[in-house]
């Protein structure tokens, strides 16, 4: 769905491997929500 | 499919005119319409952007986006349309109305697989791309194509602080559930601050009870000694009255200067005897053994002692031997107990200065009042230590006192004295000084000390009234007896008496201190149980035992958006802006500018120029040039206008980002069928892909209307 030469463009400069994580989510997933989810799904278990 | 109708009402003041369409109402999926002048293409356009929600749209050029919101604004047009964009290969249907003239607002509704759903600016944008355009200074616009760059970058920036903001809440409803760490922190916090409060309680009362004693101590002690002192001068007032009159031999005549000397040396005198005095009763307490050298300290003459102006006599005998004593105590004294004891004074001392603040000390974590309770449990068995040491050192300074008094007056007063005294009852003829009456003067001086002791023990009786001793009905001789035996007593026994009250009032300060202390952790208290009480109601939040992990993301999003929202827009907004100094660019700025020129060039793959296309390599956008595969440098202005728009368009069409595409090109005339070529190609590529749902081109011809489809 997202658009690979901006994504590459983004990536190309965004060097820190913890900002990428989250710049890829960013690119990929349009809602928030849908972002936290994701973000949070293994630490729920880990109580 | 794309199926429309509008009826346009224009106002011209002297004749209205109605617009209907002139070009078929159903156009293929891609669409070339060939059309003279005023024959409708572009309101077609105007109409199928604004229904798309052109209006709003930033991508659109100024020009056209003015055009479009007209259609809306004046008052001098009235619009109603109505249009279907059909496309199988996605299954769906746009449909855009406009049924009230009068009325600006548009429905819009997408029907995909079956299911319709309403469309606002932001969802439509959210899965479709209109690109709607015009040739317009093409050349300038080549350097426009960041503009499109700066969309998407700013819609990542915009979900970067969405994120942060979703983040943030999070975290403020994790903060407001319960939280079992608080509660249990909350209850040590009230556990320690109970047992602080008995602390303060305990040493609330204990303190009461000691300044209680501290003031029957010093206030019986003081009035006794002041009704003794008052009962001497009366005695001795008495008696020189008997004398004067018994002897006239007593009156001389000497000068003024003598007189206002010999009146000097009497104080001087007065002044040694009350110091004699007052060390006394703290030498007793101190050296307790030493009762003979005591009792001559006590009975010592002290006139006849500085009169005789010996240079060895009984007083400097006694203050020598005094002097030995008491140093000797202080040699003997532990050396490093000393240094403990004044440790920990001068904490305590320093601290209570800050006692106010609200801070937590580090390595102890207690808060400072806290801590100064700890502090004087740990000083209190080095207080009657201290007390008693403080004590010799203030004798030992009021015996050097003494001392140098004592040389001065042997030395520089005695002989003058005994001088204008040698002439009493001799007259002096040739003077006219008055006659002075040495007792008189001495009766004179004794009246005011008289009166001075007399308001000292009033204000001390009535200071014993108040705690309930008076002493019209109380034998304050036995009540200083038994309280000066107590054990509360003993740090205070070595005390004058101006530091008795100082002790007095010290004291006095601390109980309200302490009695505010406690107020506030009474209150703490209560906020504390009431704060475990709406805690234990809540429920734990699901993300509870993640609140570190989420805080660091939170962060991290923020320093995202700050990096792509803010620092990364800035630099496409002067470039855009061309705002750029070029010398002044950091490495940061030259990397991202040089990103963008790798980025445009794969978006553009080639460019057309002269008679071949070129592999883009860069497009340097800082000094407009277009960097080929082969490494050759062509500047944007050797482009041709067809050249440019080419280049300019397939940039516009070549970005998606996931989303359907619908195109509409207007008056494409100042492009060659070469220039054309790589556009249509491109658009019909997205559609055979699916990416782009529908496109119409619009183009001048002198012909009658023709349309083509692209497909």
């Amino acid at each position: 769905m997202k658009d690979q030469l901006f994504s590459d463009f983004l990536f190309s400069l965004i060097k820190d491997e913890e900002d990428r994580e989250l710049l890829k989510l960013l690119l990929e997933k349009k809602d928030k929500e849908e972002i936290i989810k994701i973000l949070l799904k293994d630490k729920v278990g880990n109580k | 499919m794309i199926k429309f109708d509008y009826k346009l009402e224009q106002d011209f003041k002297s004749r209205q005119e109605t617009f209907k369409p002139l070009i078929p109402k159903e156009l293929p999926d891609i669409a070339l319409i060939e059309a003279p002048n005023a024959i409708g293409k572009s309101a077609l356009l105007n109409i199928l952007a604004l229904g798309l929600f052109g209006a709003k749209n930033k991508a659109i050029h100024n020009l056209l986006r003015e055009k479009i919101r007209d259609l809306l604004d004046s008052d001098s047009q009235k619009l109603t349309f109505n249009f279907e964009i059909s496309n199988e290969k996605n299954n769906l249907r746009i449909l855009s109305k406009k049924s009230d003239p009068k009325n600006k607002s548009i429905s819009v509704k997408l029907i995909k697989d079956g299911k319709e759903e309403t469309l606002s600016s932001e969802t439509f944008n959210v899965d479709f791309k209109l690109v709607y355009d015009i040739p317009i200074e093409p050349i300038g616009r080549l350097k426009g194509l960041p503009q499109e760059l700066r969309e998407q970058q700013n819609r990542i920036g915009e979900r970067a602080m969405q994120l942060n903001l979703g983040l943030g809440s999070l975290i403020e409803e994790i903060k407001k559930s319960r939280d079992p760490n608080l509660i249990s922190k909350l209850q040590e916090e009230k556990k320690r601050i109970k047992s602080n409060l008995e602390k303060l309680e305990n040493r609330f009362k204990n303190n009461k009870n000691l300044l209680f004693q501290l003031k029957k101590y010093t206030y019986s002690k003081f009035f006794i000694s002041y009704q003794d002192r008052l009962k001497l001068i009366r005695k001795e007032i008495r008696e020189l009255d008997k004398e004067s009159k018994n002897i006239k031999s007593e009156k001389i005549k000497i000068k003024k200067e003598d007189s206002e000397f010999l009146e000097m040396a009497d104080n001087e005198i007065y002044e040694i005897r009350n110091k004699i005095s007052e060390v006394f009763s703290i030498l007793k307490k101190l050296l307790p053994k030493e009762k003979q050298c005591l009792e001559v300290w006590q009975d010592m003459d002290v006139e006849s002692v500085l009169m005789e102006a010996e240079e060895k006599d009984v007083m400097s005998k006694e203050i020598e031997y005094f002097e030995n004593k008491l140093n000797q105590i202080l040699r003997s004294q532990d050396e490093s107990k000393q240094l403990e004891a004044s440790f920990f004074r001068k904490l305590i001392n320093l601290l209570k200065d800050y006692r106010e603040l609200n801070i937590i000390i580090p390595g102890v974590k207690r808060s400072i009042s806290d801590f100064i309770e700890i502090l004087q449990e740990k000083f209190a068995p080095f207080e009657l230590f201290e007390s008693k040491l403080d004590g010799i050192n203030k004798i030992l300074e009021n015996l050097d006192s003494i001392k140098v008094q004592r040389d001065n007056f042997i030395k520089n007063i005695a002989k003058k004295v005994k001088g204008i005294k040698g002439k009493r009852g001799k007259t002096i003829l040739d003077t006219e000084e008055p006659i002075v009456d040495l007792n008189k003067q001495k009766i004179h001086r004794l009246r005011v000390d008289e009166g001075l002791t007399k308001s000292k023990a009033g204000e001390l009786k009535n200071n014993l009234i108040k705690i309930n001793f008076d002493p019209e009905g109380i034998d304050i001789s036995e009540l200083y007896y038994s309280v000066s035996n107590s054990k509360e007593i003993e740090i205070f026994k070595y005390l004058g008496e101006e530091e008795l009250y100082n002790k007095i009032n010290d004291l006095d300060s601390e109980q309200k201190i302490i009695k505010g202390e406690i107020n506030k952790k009474e209150y703490r208290e209560k906020i504390i149980e009431k704060e475990i009480e709406n805690m234990k109601k809540k429920k734990v939040h699901k993300y509870r035992l993640q609140l570190n992990y989420i805080d660091g993301l939170f962060k991290k999003t923020q320093r995202l958006f700050q990096k792509i929202g803010v620092e990364f827009q800035k630099n496409l907004n002067n470039l855009i802006e061309q705002e750029i100094d070029k010398k002044s660019l950091t490495p940061e700025q030259n990397e991202y500018f040089k990103r963008i020129g790798v980025y445009l060039a794969k978006r553009l793959k080639v460019i057309p120029y002269i008679d071949q296309e070129y592999k883009l390599k860069e497009i340097n956008v800082l000094d407009d040039q277009i960097i080929t595969d082969t490494e050759e440098i062509i500047p944007f202005s050797f482009f041709s206008t067809g050249q440019a728009q080419s280049a300019y368009l397939k940039g516009l069409i070549e970005s998606t980002e996931g989303r359907k595409l619908i195109v509409f090109l207007d008056d494409v005339s100042t492009m060659d069928k070469k220039s054309m070529k790589p556009i249509i190609e491109k658009m019909r590529n997205l559609y055979k892909k699916g990416d782009l749902v529908a496109g119409i081109i619009a183009q001048k011809s002198d012909k009658e209307i023709r349309v083509t489809s692209l497909i």
